[in-house]
């Protein structure tokens, strides 16, 4: 009898041990799929850089893959998303930093029962209606105040960095709700105003989720596709250092851009110019993995400091 | 009199002091508050912005015929919208048969299970398929994935739903694996511990205990996810083809095997085919980001109500 109960006990920890097999193998399965997509990527690349050499592809400073002269040198296409990149930090960080703040310390719930859908709304808006909005009504607007070409960085920019705002202060407002309340209530009695306890104990308490949420959102800004092809155009342009306002009136061709156009310009998939997809591919991969790796080590770093 | 001038003064002083803290205070208040209005007012102007191409659009196209029907040949003005909301319903609907059952069981496993260790390699894993590009995805699914379904034996055209839709499903399994799991390592040890006292296993423990008491956070991944999937652009527009095709019900296998169009795709085809921004098929853009938009709002909606719902039950 005992035995039985024992069998029956061993049957529940067989049980218990099957259920734990399964549950690694679907966590295993993003892992495998992360590490096929690498393999396949690489592989790609490689078959590419035994055409064209790593030294020309990534020092070159012309990006002309299917006109006469053939050349890759992505450093234009690095330079074109590192502008929209910036741009859209610009305007993102400070709004959403700032909403975050209100958000998180000054909002009643009737203003946060308004604000936090309308973000959710912002999120929510497919990307290539940003684009459209930007090629339709930013960039006529920003022409009436300063010439620029039809397809621009900055109206470009300005969308990708709204479609980011949604990010910044969600992730931020988290962060700053976490921040125990017995903080607050120090400084408050020190004699300390709403605004100095924001900014001098709430924030810095928060820095790391709103350094991490500041990483995300670059992250996102880099890989955006739809937003930039449309409004940001597509001609590589290696960024001027001496004209710095000019880059943003003129067109330029992000990373993600040129995927695109490489892989509508051929359905074979055999030239070259198809293959420098999955080089410009793999480059973006590693600019936004070490964008993650970063955010997760700035997480780490100071983590639970107020716990 | 002299005296009576010192308190005045004094009094003034403290008041001024008093009042221009109060005034800065306002002043910060309002700084803030005019950040938070933006995305506000963004918000709206896109709306609005879309609802008056919109307008123009249903003034060339009755908003009946487009909402009931059922061929959508932008070429002979016909825009039934109906086969490109299924479409995207069918891509939605796969990729969560995809990443809900092994984003929960990822979840589950990171939260519960898993060594130190073990998170530490699944946890970059997880971002690292969250940071890829979709515009990689979709040369993936159209390269590599379908060439592999193919060689399972099915029957698969170049552009084809299904391979689409899992690699949209393996896009969002990171979101549904990651704030799952935040839902899950926010539920209080006691509840665990009340669990593993009473006699239960780790598996009981995890899906008697932990799974419900997170069921608001899972069910929002969920959604949130879904919705990344409904607004999902570059991948359907790559290997699912551009053919706006009614999901035929009584061949449910045959449409996934087939090509196919959603929201996001006509939308990109209307505008990069060369017709003109006054035409019917230009406009016809600016219905479907409404129609679209109405979708996904009506899940964040509900998302937040589920939330709201389940919030704080065991905190």
């Amino acid at each position: 009898m005992s035995g039985l109960e024992l069998g029956h006990d061993s049957a529940r920890s067989m049980r218990g041990r099957v259920v734990r097999v399964v549950f690694a193998v679907c966590a295993a399965v993003s892992i495998l799929t992360t590490a096929a997509i690498l393999l396949t990527l690489l592989a790609d690349a490689v078959e590419f850089f035994s055409a064209v050499s790593p030294i020309e592809f990534f020092t070159g400073t012309r990006w002309t893959p299917t006109n006469e002269p053939v050349s890759f040198g992505v450093l234009p296409l690095v330079t074109g998303t590192l502008v929209i990149t910036f741009g859209s930090a610009l305007i993102a960080l400070p709004i959403g930093l700032l909403t975050a703040i209100y958000l998180s310390e000054y909002a009643s719930g009737r203003a946060r029962s308004i604000l936090k859908p309308a973000l959710e709304v912002l999120a929510g808006v497919p990307t290539v209606i940003y684009g459209y909005l930007a090629l339709v009504y930013i960039t006529p607007a920003i022409d009436a105040l300063v010439p620029v070409s039809t397809f621009n960085a900055l109206s470009a920019s300005i969308v990708v960095g709204i479609m980011i705002i949604p990010m910044v202060s969600s992730i931020s407002e988290d962060a700053m709700s976490a921040v125990p309340d017995d903080l607050r209530q120090a400084s408050y009695g020190l004699g300390a105003t709403k605004f100095t306890v924001s900014t001098s104990v709430v924030v810095p308490a928060a820095l790391s989720g709103i350094v991490s949420s500041f990483i995300l959102a670059l992250s996102r800004a880099i890989g955006e596709t739809m937003a930039v092809t449309i409004a940001a155009g597509q001609t590589p342009r290696l960024v001027d250092l001496t004209d710095p306002a000019g880059v943003f009136l003129e067109s330029v061709q992000t990373m993600t851009a040129a995927m695109v156009q490489l892989g509508a310009s051929d359905v074979t998939g055999q030239s070259i110019a198809y293959k420098s997809l999955f080089a410009v591919g793999l480059t973006l991969f590693a600019i936004t993995f070490v964008m993650n790796l970063l955010s997760e080590l700035v997480a780490s770093r100071y983590r639970e400091v107020y716990r | 009199m002299d005296d009576q001038i010192r308190t005045e003064s004094t009094r003034l002083q403290l008041t001024g002091g008093e009042r221009s803290r109060v005034a800065r205070e306002r002043v910060y208040r309002l700084v803030l508050f005019l950040c938070a209005a933006l995305s506000v007012v963004v918000t709206v102007t896109i709306v609005v912005a879309l609802a008056v191409d919109a307008v123009e659009f249903f003034g060339m196209v009755d908003p009946v015929d487009f909402f009931t029907g059922t061929t959508w040949v932008t070429a002979r003005d016909q825009f039934g919208v109906l086969p490109l909301v299924t479409g995207t319903l069918l891509v939605t609907a796969v990729s969560a048969l995809v990443a809900i059952p092994i984003g929960v069981a990822s979840a589950i496993y990171l939260s519960e299970y898993a060594s130190p260790r073990a998170r530490s390699v699944l946890k970059p894993g997880l971002e690292i398929l969250a940071g890829i590009p979709t515009v990689v995805y979709g040369y993936l699914a159209l390269i590599y994935l379908t060439d592999f379904l193919r060689g399972l034996g099915l029957d698969l055209g170049t552009f084809n739903v299904l391979s689409a839709s899992i690699m949209v499903g393996i896009m969002i399994i990171p979101m549904v694996s990651s704030l799952s799991e935040d839902a899950m390592s926010a539920v209080p040890d006691s509840l665990r511990e009340a669990g593993y006292g009473l006699g239960a296993t780790k598996y009981e423990v995890s899906t008697g205990i932990v799974v419900p008491a997170a069921l608001s956070g899972i069910f929002s991944s969920f959604i949130l996810a879904l919705s990344r999937a409904i607004g999902e652009t570059m991948i359907v527009v790559m290997a699912m083809g551009l053919r706006p095709r009614m999901f035929d019900l009584t061949d449910p296998v045959g449409s996934l095997a087939e090509s196919g169009q959603t929201m996001t795709s006509a939308m990109v085809q209307a505008v990069t085919s060369d017709v003109g921004a006054a035409s019917p098929t230009y406009k016809s853009m600016f219905a479907l980001g409404l129609t679209l938009f109405a979708i996904t709002f009506a899940m964040n909606l509900l998302s937040n109500a589920i939330a709201a719902r389940h919030r704080e039950e065991y905190q």
